[in-house]
């Protein structure tokens, strides 16, 4: 684990062209993590956490930041094995009628229980918020080894509480929030405990001194999805080739027994390659096991499903009681061997089509050929349209041969380095983002970074624009860029110039094609005199409306390799 | 030289009673000092990995085998036997395995006679004795707080880095490691009872920190980086997400002489330093290593995806001290090629630091000409200097053509004999091309122990996905190394398996994990 040293603060305040600097008291502990949360009244706070527990609420007075760093709370217990979430305990629909929630309140799991700290500032020379035990039994038993913060509160079953979803082997705990009165602290009860598909890694290699032990996993959170549209999310658990849905009851509760089941390993094209994977000059099969895809394929606001193996594929249609893998309302067999399934729109009749993919696995001497030259990975997209929403065409009427074309093995080889760094390099043209109202005018503006990071540039009132990938965005990108009209061949340079264009497409959406209304210089803080470490770089940047300020500020983390973090506030004024 | 032509003599009569290919289903086989033995499985079972230990105390190895079925892992020990088949047939003891066991090791940690099964899990170490009662089946043999938290029913990795002997009293120790290091455990015995107390927690240092603070951070750290770490939402999630993702990497500890004889160490190499923790009276290890030597060669992100990187240890000049060379392609070169940086205590200049001296000036430069991998250092000549072993992959339009006609790859492999100074001989004594099958399963080039107690290694060789050869290495007068033509055994197995060499000095023992079997073979 990194130990990171002392947090320096400085505030900055840009009024016009000047900046003015008034650095904060130095804080006692060495943060690993942060998080603005809600101070009430629709204004926010910074709260930190150290190693060892320590929890700082940092406050600031008027423009300038002055007096102490905050408010020390009561240290976690367990640092090493602690989670940490936070969020409003009140019910989710209620409010002060003026859609300004409370104070947040801080949630923390660790092997003795789930606990809940107010995070309500308390006045000079009162008795600190003291822990309150929600759920004794409701553990943690993981060690992150520092504290961490992961979304363990959220509502799955979306009748307007809290709940908390707790990981852990193999499986996620479900503590579902009850509540005996309005005004009093949810209460959780058990659900169940949900088996996940956990990613495990454990690296125990000592055969010579370059080696690295490794140990990771990544545990999902619970899939939900209102699967009958009723208006109720229902959950969804995946386990090895078994997939179980269970339906939410009137109760809000999601039954112990799963509503329906099915084994994915049943579903079996008896003429495919029984163990999949890689086979040279042959169609790419993944694990030799059937796929799954969900979609409302019939407009009818309920998942249906479709399974693909080997040649065959199946279509189940879901029904008022949820999914069903009794009846396929269409099975279809293809020509060629299928890699994946993708249901997508490919017209515009309202109905998912279906996109059948065969990923060729090049051959050997394709292969050995590409260590010194360029080889192609050929894809065949077959597209059979969805004719009423209930069947399908019997042959695709789109087919498109597509290629990926890669550069050469031993080049790659040789520097694979210059490859990640154009990917980073595209992938830095998508320029951070963040909303809030920093003018004071009441509504949310819109700020971005600039490629570099050495520059902010504002727009005024353009808070609300987004730019979400939803099912109608990905078949549009799937339809007319990469099934378009366009060459069959995608090379590096043309994926590449694709992710560019996209990225400026997005900040056209988002500024509307206008130029920004403000733009100033953010330069890194200065380093001291004859310092050796290199300079800063932002790590984190945040939207903070402290209580007491009409504008909302920019929070910045600022790094660098070997020296202590940084946080700057910086507050725009038109 | 009369000893050589007798062997040579018992190896060519053992070659004309050779069986070409494979054991029988369910049996042993004895061919001119090669015996093997397929164990099947049950239906449903799947052979996760295997490992030798002397687990009845009776001086000969025997194996281990990880098994899993229906969810569940068991340990299954075959015992070593003499005679036609290299182990028994039926298992001497099957250890059902608790669920959160992480990964196991195999040594003498309990008083009774032999090695006992060492167990890891996310919260301590515990040793199984299979063959008592269930109550009294495991014994909780140190608290920690182990790197391994979570495992999977279709893995039982083997940690033989786990054991070892910190405070020279001849019983095996523990160096667990954790999140932060490392943490040790020295063995303690009475004449009915063993037990571990703590020998200290070996941190690892910050490297960043360290780095900086020493002014030798890496040319991207230091120049003005435009570019931070802001990283763009565009708010596509599929699933649940992500609920908690945990990731933490140590380097593989290892246990050497690095001081002078008999004075050993803990060494450690990050990305950036060699760390070494003297072992101090009683096993004893300091929190904070005596030594971060920093590497020649630093880990920046375009090294880590180099692929023939490497760093390997050694006593180069058989001085006591641990020698070390380091392995990397030459970045500044416009022909792909490989450097071998070779370190010597005896070569860094004197009162400066020790291994690297303060320059990091190697005492030897080798270049190979392409990609370079399984590197090792090991006696094949059995003239008891270390000699250095690489496979070369080079980049040839001409070599891939005819390759492309072959559905093979080629690559060389090279012998660098050692001069027992610290220094490799500057051309290789062998060189021989291998011809790789492509296809979806892992060739093998390793030299393991020879068929005597003395004298050259065997090259254990899987060209060919359905067979694994055992060759013979001879030692020329002028001192070049030859591959003997005619295999000394060759053991089919299936396409797919996954083949272990197993066994002191390369090993002598060759196990084939299948899909439904495992085969064993062995030519000591």
């Amino acid at each position: 684990m990194v130990v990171e040293p002392l947090v320096c603060g400085l505030a900055l305040v840009l009024s016009g062209q000047e900046l003015v600097r008034a650095p904060l008291p130095p804080m006692a502990f060495e943060p690993v993590a942060w998080r603005v949360v809600a101070a009430g009244e629709g204004r926010q706070r910074l709260m930190l956490v150290g190693e060892m527990g320590e929890l700082l609420l940092c406050s600031e007075r008027g423009g300038l930041a002055e007096g102490s760093a905050g408010s020390s709370l009561p240290a976690l217990a367990d640092p090493a094995r602690t989670l940490l979430d936070f969020g409003q305990l009140g019910r989710a629909s209620l409010g002060d009628g003026k859609g300004e929630r409370g104070a947040d309140w801080l949630l923390a799991v660790d092997p003795r229980g789930l606990f809940a700290l107010s995070l309500e500032p308390i006045d000079d020379g009162a008795e600190p918020a003291a822990w309150i035990e929600l759920a004794r039994r409701a553990k943690f038993e993981l060690r992150p080894g520092a504290p961490r913060f992961a979304p363990f509160l959220s509502d799955v079953n979306a009748d307007g509480e809290r709940d908390v979803v707790l990981p852990g082997d193999g499986a996620c705990e479900l503590w579902l929030a009850g509540r005996e009165d309005a005004d009093a602290l949810p209460t959780f009860r058990r659900s169940g405990r949900v088996r996940v598909d956990v990613a495990v890694t454990a690296d125990t290699a000592t055969e010579t001194i370059g080696d690295r032990l490794r140990a990771s996993f990544v545990i999902p959170g619970l899939e939900t999805e209102d699967l009958d549209n009723d208006g109720k999310p229902d959950l969804l658990v995946s386990d090895g080739s078994r997939r179980a849905y269970h339906m939410q009851g009137d109760d809000g509760e999601f039954p112990a027994e799963p509503t329906v089941e099915v084994d994915l390993a049943l579903y079996r094209d008896p003429a495919a390659d029984s163990n999949g994977g890689i086979q040279f000059g042959a169609t790419l099969a993944a694990d030799g096991e059937a796929q799954m895809t969900r979609r409302d394929l019939d407009g009818d606001g309920r998942a249906d499903f479709v399974l693909s193996h080997g040649r065959k594929v199946w279509v189940f249609h879901g029904g008022p009681q949820g999914p069903q893998f009794q009846e396929p309302s269409a099975i279809l067999k293809t020509a060629d061997d299928v890699t994946a399934v993708v249901v997508s729109r490919l017209d515009d009749d309202g109905f998912a089509d279906l996109l059948l993919l065969r990923v060729e696995v090049p051959t050997i001497p394709t292969l050995l050929m590409g260590l010194f030259v360029e080889w192609d990975v050929k894809t065949r997209v077959s597209g059979y349209r969805n004719l009423d929403g209930r069947s399908f065409e019997l042959r695709p009427s789109m087919v498109r041969d597509l290629r990926l074309r890669l550069p050469p093995i031993f080049g790659a080889l040789r520097d694979p380095f210059a490859i990640v760094q154009r990917f980073r390099d595209a992938g830095s043209k998508f320029k951070s983002s963040l909303r809030g109202d920093f003018d004071g005018d009441g509504s949310q503006d819109l700020l971005l970074f600039s490629e570099e990071q050495d520059r902010v540039e504002l727009w005024w009132g353009r808070g609300e624009s987004t730019l979400v990938l939803d099912e109608a965005e990905l078949d549009r990108i799937l339809r007319e860029e990469i099934l378009g009209s366009g060459p069959d061949v995608w090379d590096l340079d043309r994926l590449l110039a694709w992710v560019e264009g996209f990225a400026a497409e997005r900040d056209r959406r988002l500024t509307a094609g206008s130029k920004p209304d403000l733009s100033f210089p953010l330069p890194a803080p200065g380093a001291e005199p004859d310092s050796k470490l290199p300079p800063f770089t932002v790590r984190r940047a945040e939207t903070l409306h402290p209580p007491g300020e009409p504008a909302a500020s920019l929070l910045l983390e600022w790094r660098r390799p070997g020296g202590p973090p940084l946080f700057e506030r910086v507050s725009i004024a038109p | 030289m009369m000893d050589k032509v007798c062997r040579s003599a018992a190896s060519a009569l053992g070659m004309a009673l050779f069986c070409a290919l494979g054991a029988p289903l369910a049996g042993a086989a004895n061919d001119g000092g090669f015996v093997s033995l397929t164990l099947p499985l049950a239906s449903g079972a799947e052979a996760l990995g295997a490992a030798l230990a002397d687990v009845d105390g009776d001086g000969r190895d025997d194996l281990v085998l990880a098994v899993a079925r229906d969810g569940a892992r068991e340990l299954r020990a075959h015992l070593g036997a003499a005679g036609a088949t290299p182990f028994a047939a039926e298992p001497h003891w099957r250890l059902a395995l608790p669920g959160d066991v992480v990964a196991f090791a195999l040594g003498d940690v309990l008083v009774t006679p032999g090695a006992e099964p060492v167990l890891l899990s996310a919260s301590g170490v515990f040793a199984a004795a299979p063959l008592a009662p269930e109550d009294r089946r495991f014994e909780r043999l140190a608290a920690a707080a182990v790197l391994w938290q979570l495992g999977r029913a279709d893995q039982l990795p083997h940690y033989d880095g786990l054991l070892g002997d910190l405070d020279g009293d001849g019983l095996l120790d523990l160096v667990v490691p954790t999140a932060e290091g490392y943490s040790a455990f020295v063995q303690r015995r009475e004449e009915d009872k063993s037990s571990f107390e703590s020998a200290g927690e070996a941190v690892l240092p910050d490297a960043e920190a360290l780095a900086a603070q020493r002014g030798v951070l890496t040319p991207e750290e230091s120049q003005a980086a435009p570019r931070g770490t802001l990283r763009a939402r565009l708010g596509v999630t599929t699933g649940g997400g992500t609920l908690l993702s945990v990731s933490d990497a140590v380097p593989a500890p290892f246990l050497v002489p690095f001081a002078g004889a008999g004075q050993r160490a803990l060494v450690a190499l990050d990305d950036r330093f060699l760390h070494v923790w003297s072992v101090g009276a009683g096993g004893a290890l300091g929190a904070r290593p005596d030594h971060s030597l920093l590497s020649p060669v630093q880990i920046d992100q375009r090294r880590r995806l180099d692929v023939s990187y490497a760093a390997v240890m050694g006593d180069l000049d058989r001085d006591g001290r641990e020698d070390l060379v380091l392995v990397a392609g030459d970045q500044r070169s416009s022909d792909v090629r490989t450097q071998v940086l070779v370190f010597t205590h005896g070569g860094a200049p004197a009162g400066e630091a020790p291994l690297f001296g303060d320059a990091g000036r190697p005492t030897q430069v080798l270049v190979l000409a392409g990609f370079v991998g399984n590197v090792r250092l090991l006696d094949v000549d059995g003239d008891r200097h270390l000699d250095l072993v690489a496979t070369a992959v080079r980049p040839d339009l001409l070599e891939s053509l005819r390759q492309a006609t072959s559905d093979r790859v080629e690559a060389d492999l090279y012998v660098y004999r050692g001069e027992g100074n610290g220094r490799f001989a500057r051309r290789p004594n062998l060189t021989r091309r291998l011809r790789f099958a492509v296809q979806d399963a892992d060739p093998i080039v390793r030299f393991a122990a020879g068929p005597g107690p003395r004298g050259p290694a065997l090259l254990v060789t899987r060209e060919e996905p359905t067979s694994v050869v055992g060759s013979w290495v001879r030692v020329a007068r002028d001192g070049a190394l030859e591959v003997l033509p005619e295999p000394l055994w060759r053991m089919g197995l299936d396409p797919k398996a996954r083949v272990l060499l197993l066994g002191p000095a390369g090993g002598d023992t060759v196990v084939a994990l299948e899909s439904s079997q495992v085969r064993v073979g062995r030519w000591r």
